[in-house]
């Protein structure tokens, strides 16, 4: 039990940090996929950890990174405006679909083409985002059910 | 505007922010506020039995404090002193039902010893004895062996096959009944599995083999050995082995998870039994007075570790003062401890619907210093 609470702390300390740097991501997929990450760990974390009492330590690491995730969704919420929902499409500006209302009506700043490797780069993180995104929202459905289904099934 | 590459060959546009207005930070607080309630939500805060409060009040009292702060459901508890049984509980009473695990195995224990003096079986019978296919060291393993926790066979019972090993695994995340294999598979098993040192190593496979080889050595089922040699002649009529989990309360996980009701199909021999405070204090009294069915089951026989000594499934801590014969019981959703001391004629029992330990009990008729010159002298077997 006690390696099981150490390991749990151990990602419960990752994720924590991971979702207080969800900000940095740049586009929203990212952040959203970070953010899905970190919630499918805590999930887990209460799927299978023994959290102990007041007199233990797991439970004030659980509360410490639920303060941690809280901040780090604040973090998010704040640059969330700015931010384009994808990365820049190669060969051409900017589309409309992947810039955020906010950040075309704010700016009113026009974005250069990204050429060469830099357009590369762009277009493979581009084709990463939506299956990072499809699997951070089915890795949290799948603990979620964990967690509720079979309670529900019990009479 | 300005276009930068970081070293992660991610392209980042730092364009003209908007000025973070005083709504835009207030849409942020109220989204993390919002989350972070959520998550506390779902946090299992500890906290104390929880339901109505039955029986003695000072023991009730005693027991929680001494179990300390878990995420806590629902308690029963009974303390004998001689022949008086003071009993105590929240949501639950002396006749609430509980799964009491590997109390259970005190149970096959007397059913190994009650066979040996009804002449079905002897100390020195080995599994290839009740089981003719058998062969090699598996068939040389000794009932008596397996009483005494140090067969050598594996501490689990092994998985016949990949999906049935997953889905184990997974009835373990989800907190439903792990044990998936019938009696028969469960024999079957044997012929698989490698016998090792005999040392003392706690085996719930080789108890629920103990229990199903006792069962065909008497041509009954296992549930039906202990109804009519143990519960009945005792007048335990709110004890028994389960046969489906239909219809079955259910405890909660150490976080208070609901889980799922645990009957083991063919391990039941190992932890299946459901009983109640009442009932146990009956067990545990005749077991005491040496009046039980199997009752010599209860002396220590071998050393188990530096702390323990062993008889047929009972445990008898020495490191403590009385020295205490006891042992307890988990399940998915269950906690249960029992103990005794023969000379001081007293005993504890406590039953929890919540998997968080209650071994701590054993404080309550024992503290955990011994005094070598006090100690009584163990019975050998």
């Amino acid at each position: 039990m006690l390696l099981t609470q150490i390991i749990c702390a151990a990602l419960m300390v990752w994720g924590a940090c991971s979702a207080i740097r969800s900000d940095r991501w740049p586009t929203r997929f990212q952040v959203l996929t970070r953010l899905l990450t970190t919630l499918t760990i805590i999930l887990f974390i209460r799927l299978i950890a023994d959290f102990g009492g007041w007199d233990g330590w797991f439970i004030y690491v659980w509360l410490a990174a639920m303060l941690a995730f809280g901040y780090g969704v604040f973090r998010v919420a704040d640059v969330w405006p700015d931010l384009p929902w994808r990365n820049s499409a190669p060969g051409g500006g900017t589309t409309d679909a992947s810039m955020s209302a906010d950040a075309k009506a704010s700016t009113g700043t026009e974005v250069n083409a990204p050429t060469g490797t830099v357009a590369k780069t762009a277009a493979t993180d581009r084709r990463r985002e939506t299956p990072g995104l499809v699997i951070g929202a089915f890795a949290v459905f799948v603990v979620a059910v964990a967690l509720v289904v079979p309670g529900t099934m019990i009479s | 505007m300005d276009i930068t590459t970081d070293s992660g060959h991610h392209v980042n546009q730092v364009v003209a922010k908007t000025q973070r207005s005083p709504r835009r930070r207030l849409v942020a607080v109220v989204a993390a506020a919002i989350v972070a309630a959520l998550l506390l939500l779902i946090t299992p805060f500890p906290r104390g039995f929880q339901g109505e409060a039955t029986g003695d009040a000072a023991l009730r009292r005693e027991v929680e404090s001494t179990l300390g702060s878990k995420h806590w459901h629902h308690m029963a508890a009974a303390k004998i002193n001689g022949d008086e049984v003071t009993w105590a509980g929240a949501g639950a009473d002396e006749n609430t039902e509980f799964e009491i695990g590997s109390i259970t195995k005190t149970f096959t224990a007397a059913l190994f010893a009650d066979a040996i003096e009804r002449g079905e079986i002897d100390e020195g019978t080995r599994l290839g004895d009740v089981w003719p296919d058998l062969d090699g060291d598996v068939a040389e393993v000794t009932l008596a062996s397996i009483a005494m926790q140090r067969s050598g066979l594996p501490a689990q019972v092994p998985a016949p096959d990949f999906i049935t090993g997953a889905r184990t695994m997974v009835a373990n995340y989800i907190h439903t009944d792990p044990y998936l294999g019938t009696k028969t598979e469960l024999i079957d098993s044997l012929s698989t599995v490698d016998v090792g040192d005999k040392k003392p190593e706690y085996s719930n496979f080789a108890f629920a083999v103990l229990g199903q080889t006792l069962a065909e050595a008497a041509g009954e089922s296992y549930g039906d050995l202990v109804r009519e040699r143990i519960t009945e002649p005792l007048g335990m009529h709110d004890t028994f082995v389960p046969s489906s989990p239909g219809g079955l309360t259910h405890g909660y996980t150490a976080s208070g998870l609901p889980a799922a009701p645990w009957t083991l199909h063919g391990a039941a021999p190992a932890g299946a039994i459901r009983s109640t405070t009442h009932d146990l204090s009956i067990w545990l009294q005749a077991t005491m007075r040496g009046k039980a069915p199997g009752a010599e089951a209860a002396h220590p026989r071998a050393e188990y570790d530096e702390n323990e000594r062993i008889g047929w499934a009972w445990l008898t801590t020495t490191s403590r003062s009385p020295h205490i014969t006891w042992h307890n019981g988990g399940t998915g959703g269950y906690r249960s401890f029992l103990g005794f001391n023969p000379d001081e004629r007293t005993g504890i029992i406590v039953l929890v619907d919540t998997a968080n330990s209650v071994d701590a009990a054993m404080g309550l008729i024992s503290s955990d210093s011994a005094s070598a010159a006090d100690a009584p002298a163990m019975k050998e077997g």
